[in-house]
């Protein structure tokens, strides 16, 4: 199991956040939220990966069926 | 002991960049930590299964039902599951939805533990004189 997608995430969040910063300084608040909305929806996308494959390891360490 | 330090040290570091996170855009924050939930469940899954198997190995010596093993087995990993989710809802601020989870974990171990108590009981009845 490699950690590396905690450091994506973080620094993924660091980035949006500065540009989000950015973008709401030069008054475009849509694009902003629209720039924050989409990283939560990416960093969603690899999260359900990751519960897919939590649920499954549980599976088969349990041997649950 | 190489996990623990990775454990260990990866939490002091999101705790720091929490910090940041959680003030400017907390929907990341929340992310965030479920990532590093999943990550150290995923990761604590591995030694959790040479106990799973210690505890077969001991059942098998001591000449235990499989069928009762499994019930616990089984137990033991719905109430992980649960914990995860209930402990991240916890977390996001929703205390209704972590609470319903726990309910549902206890249901649905007591219905494991069903076939159990109905031994149990069996056994009771046929001591009881008649």
């Amino acid at each position: 199991m490699d950690i590396s997608i905690i450091y994506q995430i973080a620094g993924l969040g660091i980035l949006i956040t500065i540009l989000n910063i950015f973008l709401s300084q030069a008054g475009r608040q849509e694009q902003a939220h629209m720039l924050s909305l989409a990283g939560v929806v990416i960093v969603l996308l690899w999260l359900i990966r990751l519960i897919a494959q939590l649920f499954q390891d549980v599976e088969s360490v349990f041997r649950w069926w | 002991m190489g996990e623990i330090a990775r454990i260990v040290g990866l939490g002091l570091a999101l705790t720091v960049v929490m910090l940041f996170l959680r003030r400017q855009y907390p929907e990341i924050a929340f992310e965030l930590s479920m990532a590093y939930v999943l990550v150290v469940f995923l990761l604590l899954l591995g030694p959790l299964g040479q106990l799973v198997d210690l505890f077969r190995e001991l059942g098998r010596r001591a000449e235990l039902s499989g069928y009762y093993l499994d019930v616990v087995l089984r137990a033991v990993a719905v109430a992980y599951l649960a914990t995860f989710g209930a402990q991240l809802s916890k977390d996001a601020g929703e205390g209704s939805i972590a609470a319903l989870i726990e309910l549902a974990g206890k249901v649905l171990i007591l219905v494991l533990a069903i076939p159990l108590f109905t031994a149990l009981l069996e056994t009771l009845l046929r001591l009881l004189p008649r």
